[in-house]
């Protein structure tokens, strides 16, 4: 403003009207000043002058008219004429000289007296002295003074005169001028300048005066011309700028348009997202299909909600969920079932699409509901209704009710009908799960029954056996005592097969534990040795009867063991008398040995004979229960039958397995595989054995070399979230500094950058003998791979950077990532399949053999994910989940399901919210379900613990 | 020494009681649970051989009985059942049992088990 007003209002110094008047009245009054001088020098000597000339006439005249009375002497006339001059005022001093004798003297009043030399003397006075001739004789000289006095009042008057005319026309001029510079100029100057500085203030209108003709007419026709563009460009500016507002605003609507879609894309995906893991989570139907309607009234933005199963046989719509509906509603929906083909869901179901009520005010009342009514008295308005269809079969209905009028708009019955989809295969899974639930709670009832028949069966068995046994051993006694030796054989027999029969009931008894997860294994360090020794001599006599000869094929420093003695010597003593039993007149050898496997000790007991041998399809059926390698078998050489399969069960139990090799007519060897340490720790020796880092190796460093610094942020996040150490480098001659100084595990490299591109780089990594060996990733959006390739890189990633696979190949080329996880399931087979394909990933892997090994593991090394089967000897998956949640430190750890266990509704709630997953063994082939666990996984503890548990089968 | 037998099963009876008088004790039999806590009481044995499936009375009730009551908790018992299955043995000894023997009968392990039981009570 301050500027404003400065530019309206110049300093007065700067008025140019100003300027003119004060140079036009300066030059004029020099001017008239030199005029004016000019005038009054001459007047001055003009009047110097006259007075000279009358003073020269006054002589001349006296000349004329004294020469004749000087000459006669007449000094009286002489007299009078010296008088008579002396009448002129200026005239003072009149002297008449004849022959040297002044003949008349007179002098004006004022200077009586002086003569001749005092008037010569003073510049006051013009005097002149001149001789009188008569016929041309010197007769006389008169001379004359005249006063200057009168002459200088005249030229005084003459300098005012002048003067005052000169200050008038001065007066006159400046007047003029400054009326003339103030009306032409200054005024219309005054007014363009406002024009001007309102037009420079924005007001384009302000009125500029034309009329002019004169420059600043010009000027101001100019002024009007431009503000005429300015007018112009001013008026393109605001057009330009409101449709650069107008385009703003349509790209804010369109981005909040897309916003508002991509939100509504989220909350149905979310919604979708939420249906899913409820219909995996409870496969409760009821609740899924309230969580479904609940869904469909949020994304509809509808006030309440149904769903109804149809059934086929009756026809009718049966109510099944329904979300913030009025209980007179549901009521009415209940007693009114809908009928196929009427009412909006009905209709919708026979058209198999959406049928939509707009208004059901609009609506007459026939061919609809019973239930209309009630809608519109608790003021419904408008509803929709889906078809819910599987392959063309109608499956039900899905209805949203609205309070206010109105179509549904296409986009949420589009929603809708995803919904009804969805809804259609979780109906369809819940049916089917209900039905399996069903089977398996039968299946579980039938197996409990069968536990509890069998141990009732085995208690009514051996009440009688007790008695028969133990009153055999008394006649026994008494016949020995009676000293009657023909009595001790046949009770000899009926002991035996007393033992026999006791025998067969504790096999299906210890089966049937084995079975109902009942049975248990007692550890305990013992000598192998001795354990060998023993059963040799237990098989001894019965050898002797085949005619076999036993061997014993076992080191005497073989050392000691951990695991259920009792149980191992009934395997080794049931396999060794197979192997008599099925050989005659040869040879059984009994070995035992240790090695270290896969880091880890193992004792191997090998029984092998030289008798009749197994064809393949016999070894297939070998560890079964109640099979024999032939049933024609049993009854030639006797057994239960059950020996081996509870034999394997057992040595499974401790982590180990029995295996057969065999050939018909040649002999057999069956081993007993077994950890030397059952339920104990590896040592962490054994770990380094294996091709997983060293646990607590450092964190693999990856070299991120990349301009973009949003790519190197978001890379540097992912990476250090997967496990790896990243540094980044801004461009190829950082990231080749920085390769040579940290020798990184792995670079990652892109192509285009300023300073160096990634060829460059890579050549030069290549070319560095320090340098060559470590993997680089070109990651471009330059599709040159052969180039990359031929330039040694190890990978070649496109951008947009596939994150998993980025991920993935790191993992290859680091072996590990530093990620644990750890192992927990009673199969040697799972556990070493599960290890192999999670190694080639890149994990570390620990293992555990049931759910008190795997505590102890967790308390030397805290695993970032748990890979648990339920199903263990001596600590099941689940106390082991409800040992390890009581932990804060464990509590968090993710765990993953692997199941062969058919889980009860029980079961898995007590699962839900403990583990990451439920993954079904045998569901698939082993490949697949080991792939799969290595696929699951990382997502697994980037989740961390959720609260679903989510069956895969 | 007298030792109580409670068991419902003759044939069983028969051959242990004979085999016990064998070995030297003076055996008494209850054939029910609630005879076997009477005769504990009113015969005041040195031990107890309890069966457990017992009609009346059951053979841990009938334990427990015998335990709570002033004038018997001090005779030792034995359970002895042909159910064999895991938690029978846990059962019989929460119910007050002092050792559990299974059946069959191994007589001279029984023996054994009484023996011990016998003496550590004569010890105390």
């Amino acid at each position: 403003m301050e500027d404003a007003s400065a530019h309206k209002r110049p300093v007065k110094s700067a008025s140019i009207s100003r300027r003119f008047t004060y140079a036009l009245v300066g030059v004029v009054t020099l001017l008239l000043i030199g005029f004016a001088a000019v005038a009054i020098l001459i007047n001055v000597r003009r009047i110097d002058a006259d007075l000279r000339n009358g003073l020269d006439n006054v002589v001349k005249v006296a000349q004329v008219s004294l020469n004749v009375p000087i000459w006669n002497l007449d000094n009286q006339i002489v007299g009078h004429f010296a008088e008579a001059l002396l009448l002129d005022e200026s005239l003072v001093f009149v002297k008449i000289l004849s022959e040297g004798q002044a003949i008349a003297w007179r002098t004006s009043t004022k200077f009586e007296g002086k003569d001749f030399p005092y008037f010569q003397q003073s510049s006051q006075f013009l005097v002149k002295s001149s001789d009188i001739f008569y016929q041309g004789k010197n007769i006389g000289t008169i001379q004359l003074s005249v006063s200057r006095e009168n002459v200088r009042k005249e030229i005084v008057l003459n300098i005012l005169g002048i003067a005052t005319l000169t200050i008038l026309i001065i007066a006159a001029i400046s007047l003029t001028s400054i009326v003339i510079s103030r009306r032409y100029i200054a005024r219309p100057l005054l007014k363009l300048q406002n024009s001007a500085g309102l037009i420079a203030g924005g007001n384009l209108e302000a009125s500029i005066d034309t009329t002019s003709r004169d420059e600043i007419g010009h000027l101001a026709r100019d002024l009007n011309g431009m503000r005429g563009s300015i007018k112009g460009l001013v008026g393109e500016l605001r057009e330009s700028k409101e449709k650069l507002e107008e385009y703003s605003r349509t790209l804010e609507q369109r981005v909040e348009e897309r916003t508002r879609k991509l939100s509504e894309a989220l909350n149905e995906l979310r919604a979708l997202n939420e249906i899913g893991q409820a219909v995996s989570s409870t496969l409760d139907l009821p609740t899924v299909l309230t969580s479904i309607v609940s869904h469909a009234v949020q994304l509809s933005g509808a006030d309440a909600g149904a769903m109804y199963e149809y059934d086929e046989p009756t026809e009718e719509f049966q109510l099944r969920a329904s979300d913030r509906m009025e209980e007179e509603l549901v009521q009415a929906l209940q007693a009114n079932p809908i009928r196929f083909g009427l009412s909006t869901v009905g209709r919708a179901a026979a058209t198999r699409a959406p049928v939509q009520v707009t208004d059901i005010l609009d609506e007459p009342d026939v061919g609809v509901s019973r239930v209309r009514p009630v809608l519109r008295q608790l003021g419904y308005r408008s509803l929709l209704a889906i078809p819910l269809l599987r392959e063309g079969r109608v499956m039900g209905g899905l209805s949203v009710y609205r309070r206010e009028a109105g179509n549904f708009a296409t986009e949420v019955v589009n929603r809708l009908q995803t919904l009804a989809t969805q809804s259609v295969l979780a109906i369809q899974n819940a049916r089917l799960f209900r039905e399996i639930e069903d089977k398996s709670q039968q299946l579980e009832v039938a197996t409990q029954l069968k536990s509890q028949f069998l141990a009732n069966m085995s208690h009514e068995l051996r009440t009688p056996l007790n008695a028969i046994i133990g009153v055999t051993e008394m006649l026994q006694e008494d016949a020995r005592d009676l000293k009657r030796e023909d009595d001790l054989e046949p009770l000899e027999r009926v002991l035996r097969a007393a033992k026999h029969l006791l025998a067969l009931i504790n096999d299906i008894l210890d089966l049937s534990k084995i079975e109902a997860g009942k049975m248990d294994i007692h550890i305990e360090s013992f000598a192998i040795a001795p354990l060998i020794e023993d059963v040799v001599q237990t098989i001894g006599t019965m050898a002797a009867k085949n005619g076999n000869e036993v061997v014993v094929n076992c080191a005497p420093d073989i050392g000691t063991m951990r695991a259920d003695q009792t149980r191992i010597r009934q395997a080794l003593l049931n396999l060794a008398s197979n192997a008599n039993k099925f050989t005659e007149r040869g040879t059984v050898t009994i070995g035992a040995k240790r090695a270290t496997e896969q880091g880890r000790e193992w004792v191997t007991m090998a029984v092998t004979d030289t008798g009749i041998g197994l064809t393949p399809e016999q070894m297939g059926k070998l560890f079964h229960e109640f099979v024999q390698a032939d049933a024609s078998t049993t009854r030639k050489y006797g057994g239960t039958g059950l020996g081996l399969a509870i034999s394997k069960r057992f040595c499974q139990m401790m982590g180990g397995d029995i295996t057969v090799a065999s050939e018909p007519g040649r002999g057999s060897t069956f081993t007993i595989r077994l950890p030397a340490e059952v339920g104990v720790a590896q040592p962490a020796a054994a770990l380094r054995d294996a091709a997983a880092p060293r646990p607590g190796a450092a964190r693999p460093t990856i070299l991120v070399v990349d301009d973009d610094q949003t790519v190197r942020e978001v890379m540097e996040r992912y990476l250090a979230r997967e496990g790896f150490s990243v540094v980044t480098a801004s461009g190829g001659q950082e990231g080749l500094r920085m390769a040579r100084e940290l020798h990184p595990a792995a670079i990652t490299l892109d192509v285009i950058m300023p300073d160096l591109d990634g060829w460059t780089v890579l050549a030069a990594i290549k070319g560095d003998p320090e340098l060559a060996d470590i993997p680089v990733i070109l990651m471009t959006i330059v599709d040159e791979k052969n180039r990359g390739y031929s330039l040694g890189a190890t990978d070649y990633i496109v951008k947009p950077v596939d994150r998993h696979r980025l991920s993935g190949v790191l993992r290859n080329i680091c072996g590990a990532v530093g990620r644990q996880v750890l192992l927990v399931d009673d199969d040697d087979m799972m556990r070493r399949g599960m290890r192999l394909t999670l190694e080639k990933d890149g994990w570390q892997v620990s293992e555990a053999e049931n759910g008190r090994i795997a505590l102890a593991r967790l308390a030397e090394t805290r695993p970032d994910i748990i890979v648990l089967d339920l199903m263990m000897p001596e600590m099941d998956g689940f106390e082991f989940l409800v040992e390890m949640r009581s932990r804060a430190e464990w509590r968090d750890i993710p765990v993953l399901v692997v199941t062969a266990k058919d889980l009860t509704a029980e079961e898995r709630s007590r699962l839900n919210g403990d583990v990451e997953r439920v993954l079904q063994k045998g569901a698939s082939e082993l490949d697949e379900l080991l792939r799969e666990i290595g696929r699951i996984l990382p997502g697994s503890i980037a989740r961390g613990r959720g609260k679903k548990v989510v069956e895969e089968t | 020494m007298k030792i109580l037998y409670v068991e419902d099963n003759d044939d069983n009876i028969y051959m242990l009681e004979n085999r016990l008088k064998r070995a030297g004790f003076t055996v008494m039999i209850a054939r029910d649970g609630a005879q076997g806590v009477a005769m504990a009481g009113a015969e005041q044995p040195d031990l107890i051989l309890m069966d457990l499936s017992l009609p009346v009375l059951d053979g841990w009730e009938a334990t427990r009985r015998i335990k709570a009551a002033p004038q018997t908790k001090h005779v030792p018992v034995i359970a002895l059942t042909a159910n064999a299955m895991t938690g029978d043995k846990e059962k019989a000894m929460a119910a007050g049992c002092d050792d559990f023997d299974t059946k069959p009968v191994e007589l001279p392990r029984l023996l054994g088990k009484i023996q011990a039981l016998v003496q550590g009570k004569q010890a105390s």
